[in-house]
């Protein structure tokens, strides 16, 4: 802890480990003097200790995990190692998506559009991707689209590119980072920098 | 500006400087920057002078407040709805719920007409309508600026 | 034998290290993504996943994190894309586009059931924003010190108080609404 004086917000942060019993002495200390004249504090601590107890609760109550489950999951694994060419393309889902069906949707929709000029080698770097690399390039173009809707034939483009590209990262895995994968959400999200930036650059736009 | 009004401005438009009661805390602390720089932006563009200021940011608070609270309701009656889904209830209790749902629409039109009352004793007809065009547009700013912080994300170029 | 040194022999050619490292981090592997997806096939789906991209990328690990936060932010990174798309792919209802007679496939009624067995408290952290969602797992129910959490999330530590803070606090008001307080 740093020798700063504390705002009433730093003390609200430290309620939740408190709650949990993750603070580390000096922090137990600090906080503990807070609560003796701050009320509201005092009030969500006690919800937040309620919640610890549910918590813990809901954690023993059991989660339903099949017997055997972890005795078998390294073998499962290494047995699927040796049997399958292919990685395993994750959720369920992508395994009831015939082999082609992604691709045609993909390459339907570039046959539609109008495209940059080397829309052939598009086509044949869809045809080159994995069926899971195509629905993830498909379901993240998507996802940057408000409504769902699908996006201009250049951003599609762009994103088969970055499909491919990731290929070659997860090569020398731990490149990815939870900022590439995770979208902003709320401003809540933002670090302190990313909110610098956003003050910034409302600054600089036009209201009336 | 003498420092009496710069504290009593500072007041209405940082309500987070106010005891720990005030609910505007509520809400995290990047979005009550942003509102802040937003209630600076607007005395600027509305060219408002320190009485002014007061005077609206006060009435602005309040209709914040119960904006807040009528939101509040509408989200704890669609909760109730999850909720009666689970219970597989009746037609007539859906209905009864929804009913409450419906009756929030009319409260939320007159909440803003009063707001626009309000602010419309102590501005002019020119300052109202700019202040109804700067509140849309700061909306959409935001969201584009979001947007385009993500895409950068996205390529990498964030944090 | 320490984790490194696991990994060296791994890239001597030994498969049985990369068994080994996969057994001693399983089971934390299988809760951080069961607390993301609450649910026991996605999250054997997630494990399967990361021990793939575990071993498709073992051979160019740095030692710069150490294994364990490597795995970790593999996890981490897994779980939050199913989560994503399960989202995507509930709205723009993809389980109609593709159809399938798979036995697997969960039909609306079964996925309703499931999410009603699981407790308000279940319930409340499935809907934590995504970086709540993460700091609350890592901190939580794994017991890891922010230092540890800033670097399986590449983030600073500055901010992921507040991030703890606010996913309790949004737990708690799930709680008392659906408790009708």
């Amino acid at each position: 802890m740093s020798n700063e004086p504390m705002d009433h917000k730093e003390f609200e942060h430290l309620l939740a480990d408190y709650a949990s019993g993750m603070l580390d002495q000096s922090g137990s200390d600090l906080l503990r003097a807070h609560l003796d004249h701050c009320a509201v504090c005092g009030e969500r601590l006690q919800s937040f200790r309620q919640v610890m107890l549910e918590l813990r609760a809901a954690k023993e109550g059991g989660q339903g995990v099949p017997a055997g489950y972890f005795e078998n999951l390294v073998p499962r694994f290494r047995a699927s190692l040796s049997g399958q060419k292919d990685r395993p393309s994750g959720s369920g889902w992508f395994q009831l998506v015939p082999p082609f069906a992604a691709a045609i949707v993909v390459i339907g929709l570039i046959g539609t559009q109008q495209f940059p000029p080397d829309s052939d080698g598009l086509r044949s770097l869809a045809a080159e991707m994995e069926v899971s690399e195509i629905t993830d390039a498909y379901l993240s173009e998507i996802e940057q689209q408000p409504m769902g809707s699908i996006g201009a034939a250049e951003a599609l483009a762009g994103s088969l590119r970055r499909e491919a590209a990731s290929r070659q990262l997860l090569e020398q895995f731990g490149e990815s980072s939870l900022e590439d994968l995770a979208p902003l959400i709320t401003v809540d999200d933002l670090g302190s920098d990313e909110l610098d930036v956003l003050l910034q650059r409302l600054k600089t736009r036009t209201y009336l | 500006m003498n420092r009496f009004s710069v504290v009593l401005i500072s007041a209405v438009l940082f309500p987070v400087l106010l005891p720990a009661q005030n609910p505007m805390l509520m809400r995290g602390p990047a979005a009550e920057r942003i509102e802040q720089f937003k209630k600076i932006r607007l005395m600027e563009e509305l060219k408002l002078d320190e009485a002014t200021s007061i005077r609206f940011f006060a009435r602005y608070n309040s209709h914040q407040e119960e904006l807040r609270k009528l939101n509040q309701k509408r989200n704890d009656i669609i909760d109730e709805l999850q909720i009666l889904r689970r219970r597989d209830v009746s037609d007539a209790e859906y209905e009864k719920t929804l009913q409450e749902l419906k009756a929030l629409a009319d409260p939320a039109v007159e909440l803003r007409v009063k707001f626009l009352n309000e602010i419309s004793e102590i501005l002019s007809p020119k300052q109202v309508a700019e202040y109804v065009i700067f509140e849309r547009n700061f909306v959409q700013n935001l969201r584009e600026i979001m947007r385009e912080m993500q895409q950068q994300r996205r390529r990498g170029g964030g944090r | 034998m320490t984790d490194l040194e696991l990994v060296d022999r791994f890239r001597n050619g030994e498969e049985s290290a990369f068994n080994e490292l996969a057994l001693r981090y399983k089971e934390r592997i299988y809760w951080t993504a069961r607390r993301f997806v609450n649910d026991h096939q996605d999250a054997d789906d997630i494990v399967q996943e990361v021990l793939w991209k575990a071993y498709e990328g073992l051979r160019n690990f740095r030692s710069d994190s150490g294994v364990f936060t490597w795995l970790y932010r593999i996890a981490v990174n897994t779980s939050l894309n199913a989560v994503r798309k399960k989202r995507v792919r509930e709205f723009l209802h993809f389980d109609e586009l593709f159809e399938s007679d798979s036995p697997e496939s969960e039909r609306p009624d079964e996925a309703l059931e499931k999410e009603e067995e699981r407790s308000l408290i279940d319930q409340a952290v499935q809907r934590l924003p995504e970086k709540q969602k993460a700091v609350f797992v890592l901190r939580h129910y794994e017991q890891l010190s922010y230092e540890e959490i800033a670097a399986i999330l590449k983030t600073s530590v500055g901010g992921l108080k507040a991030n703890y803070f606010h996913a309790v606090k949004k737990i708690e008001e799930y709680v008392k609404r659906a408790h009708g307080s």
